[in-house]
């Protein structure tokens, strides 16, 4: 059986950032604003999810002139599956709270007078 | 002001080469984009987050440095509390030693991989390190108030104290203590056998 890493908040910030359109690729500064990440925090994580296989880089082909070459981004096969299963299992917490939450209210509710 | 530039480029060039190869493509790419970032605040605060990862790439040898430094504080630890002929009975046996290491090392790594990187937080890294500093100190001074007033026997609160630092809820294990031989020191253990 093989279990994926879990992920950070902001990890996993970036890989929905990233799901909204996966095949695009996309820049760090678009990253950036997305969100809400500075350059000091986001890079690291791009890094490490590129060194684990979830994210692939390439420079920009045709630089807008006077200016330099892009680095861009998007999730790989294996990026998109684990950032499928993060958001799944980050998703499945709040729907159990929501489930039990009404269940207390009425049993609070039931004892008060 | 370009002379400033070009210095801030020329420095920037110098720090990426603290950068392992593969590092140092990530660190352009920063300085590329921080030409999208509108100028001002906003690009300085992009330019300072590149010299941030700079930094962080290139002291990630200090993590070894801290692994290091828990393996010597550990092995001296286990070297000070590693129970003696001579005291009998009232050492800590060398199978708490051995646990005790094995789950100050071991239990970061397994909270890690189930509940997730820990909290960034300076707080939680100072916790970290002061309980593990605090509990390798507690085995030689268990060892050596053991070994010097004899309390075990009398005292076996001194037990638990020992048993609780070790993460053992099975407080009724602890009373029956295993292991309590006194095997010495390995060297000497070694030198018995021939």
């Amino acid at each position: 059986m093989t279990s994926s890493p879990r992920f950070s908040a902001q990890t996993l910030s970036v890989l929905a950032a990233l799901c909204d359109e996966p095949s695009q690729w996309q820049h760090g500064y678009a990253l950036a604003k997305q969100t809400g990440l500075k350059s000091g925090t986001l890079y690291p994580i791009l890094i490490r999810l590129a060194d684990q296989g979830l994210v692939e880089a390439c420079w920009q082909d045709e630089p807008e002139p006077g200016r330099p070459r892009r680095h861009l981004y998007r999730l790989t096969a294996a990026g998109l599956a684990s950032a499928a299963e993060a958001r799944a299992r980050a998703a499945r917490p709040k729907a159990a709270r929501a489930a039990r939450t009404p269940a207390v209210r009425g049993t609070v509710v039931g004892v008060l007078p | 002001m370009n002379r400033l530039n070009r210095a801030a480029a020329a420095a920037r060039r110098a720090a990426a080469w603290l950068l392992p190869a593969g590092r140092r493509e990530w660190v352009a790419a920063i300085w590329a984009e921080a030409c999208e970032v509108p100028p001002g605040l906003a690009r300085l605060a992009w330019r300072a987050g590149g010299a941030w990862v700079i930094a962080r790439e290139a002291l990630l040898p200090r993590r070894l440095g801290r692994a290091a430094a828990f393996a010597a504080a550990a092995g001296a630890a286990a070297w000070a509390a590693w129970p003696q002929p001579a005291v009998g009975h009232a050492a800590v046996s060398q199978f708490h030693v051995i646990a005790t290491v094995l789950l100050l090392a071991g239990l970061p790594l397994l909270a890690r991989r189930f509940f997730g990187p820990p909290s960034p937080s300076r707080a939680g890294r100072f916790l970290h390190v002061f309980c593990c500093a605090a509990i390798l100190a507690l085995m030689p001074a268990l060892a050596i108030v053991e070994a010097f007033a004899n309390l075990t026997p009398a005292q076996p609160a001194y037990r638990y104290v020992f048993c609780i630092a070790q993460g053992w809820s099975n407080v009724q294990g602890c009373t029956g203590v295993p292991g309590r031989s006194t095997g010495g020191r390995p060297g000497r253990a070694r030198s018995r056998s021939y």
